[in-house]
């Protein structure tokens, strides 16, 4: 199940980081939180190790390649976790913290993302939303949440 | 010439088939940009949503023309019909959607145009800090131009509104008074 997910801008500042941790465990909201950002932001490297494989791709490739699957699939393993990315064309980047307790089901977990990539088109479109700023907007965290609690729950 | 409500629905489809068409989006996003530029230039909300409703008269004014030209419509035979052709025609025709008239008063001088879809508000989420601003003001203006160019004088305001939170847009639109045709300064001077 995924516990966290992040939406991270072009210049690696975090725009939303989302958690879904069962607070019954006990954890305080707080501490989850930066455990998260810690986690997200170590992964940003081999984020952008994944993307640096690409110079070797010549660029109409790249294109292509860019625009086709914007799905990096995983990343890496961070603790007990395993973070799974998706990069968009203007280097926005959309991170899944999984929790693995099934084993993955690698195309719903694509179909997922690019759909929270379509909320995050969405709410750029909004005249009155920041540029490269946190994400304040009610509408686009409730579209997230859903989605991501939606998938939780088919994946049990 | 009073015509049904179903004869008002045909005009406003024969009018939107022949004007033309421009993106929705290009379109949704061209009024975002210059209400958001608005929002910048005016510190105050108020002035914000006076400044559309202008904008909104001046384009009322001119686009009556148009719109008198184009639609097929005659003469209106009394406000209901006026109201229906609002609904009906003029908006199916300039912006594609169907509104509603409802809620009339008693003395059958104000009604509400009821609007299910905006094309205007399509991405737009209004932040806490500007819950005051009436973004789609800008239709209340045309309405109050072009009929005051039909010798009607209005007043209009957004009753309702979806981004503030309501089920659907509401313009009320109440009549002050119907303009005598009269001559002006220009034709004493010349006599």
């Amino acid at each position: 199940m995924i516990v966290c997910l992040a939406v991270i801008s072009k210049a690696n500042a975090p725009l939303l980081v989302r958690t879904y941790v069962d607070p019954s465990l006990g954890e305080d909201q707080a501490d989850t939180t930066i455990r998260f950002h810690h986690i997200v932001h170590t992964s940003l490297d081999v984020v952008q190790e994944a993307r640096a494989g690409d110079r070797h791709v010549p660029a109409c490739r790249r294109w292509c390649a860019a625009t086709r699957d914007m799905f990096l699939g995983h990343l890496c393993p961070m603790d007990e976790y395993e973070v799974y990315g998706y990069v968009t064309s203007t280097q926005v980047k959309i991170l899944a913290v999984l929790e693995e307790t099934v084993t993955s089901r690698k195309s719903e977990l694509a179909a997922l993302l690019h759909t929270i990539h379509g909320f995050y088109v969405n709410y750029q479109l909004n005249p009155f939303s920041p540029l490269n700023q946190p994400i304040g907007s009610e509408r686009f965290k409730l579209a997230v949440d859903r989605q991501v609690n939606g998938y939780n729950a088919d994946i049990g | 010439m009073a015509t049904s409500g179903k004869q008002h629905t045909r005009l406003g489809e024969q009018a939107w088939n022949k004007m033309s068409k421009v993106n929705a989006e290009f379109f949704a996003l061209t009024y975002g940009a210059m209400v958001m530029q608005l929002v910048q230039d005016f510190e105050d909300t108020a002035a914000v949503n006076a400044q559309l409703d202008t904008m909104g008269y001046n384009i009322g004014v001119r686009l009556i023309d148009e719109f008198l030209a184009k639609s097929g419509t005659g003469a209106c035979a009394d406000l209901r019909d006026t109201a229906e052709t609002i609904a009906k025609v003029a908006f199916k025709m300039f912006l594609g959607v169907v509104a509603e008239v409802a809620n009339w008063n008693a003395d059958g001088t104000a009604f509400s145009v009821v609007l299910y879809d905006n094309p205007l508000i399509e991405f737009v989420e209004l932040p806490p800090q500007h819950c005051e601003l009436l973004y789609s003001n800008v239709l209340c203006g045309v309405i109050r131009g072009a009929l005051e160019m039909v010798q009607m004088k209005v007043e209009c305001r957004f009753a309702r509104d979806v981004l503030r939170g309501d089920d659907l847009n509401e313009i009320r639109v109440e009549l002050k008074e119907v303009l005598a045709e009269q001559m002006d300064d220009q034709y004493f001077e010349g006599m």
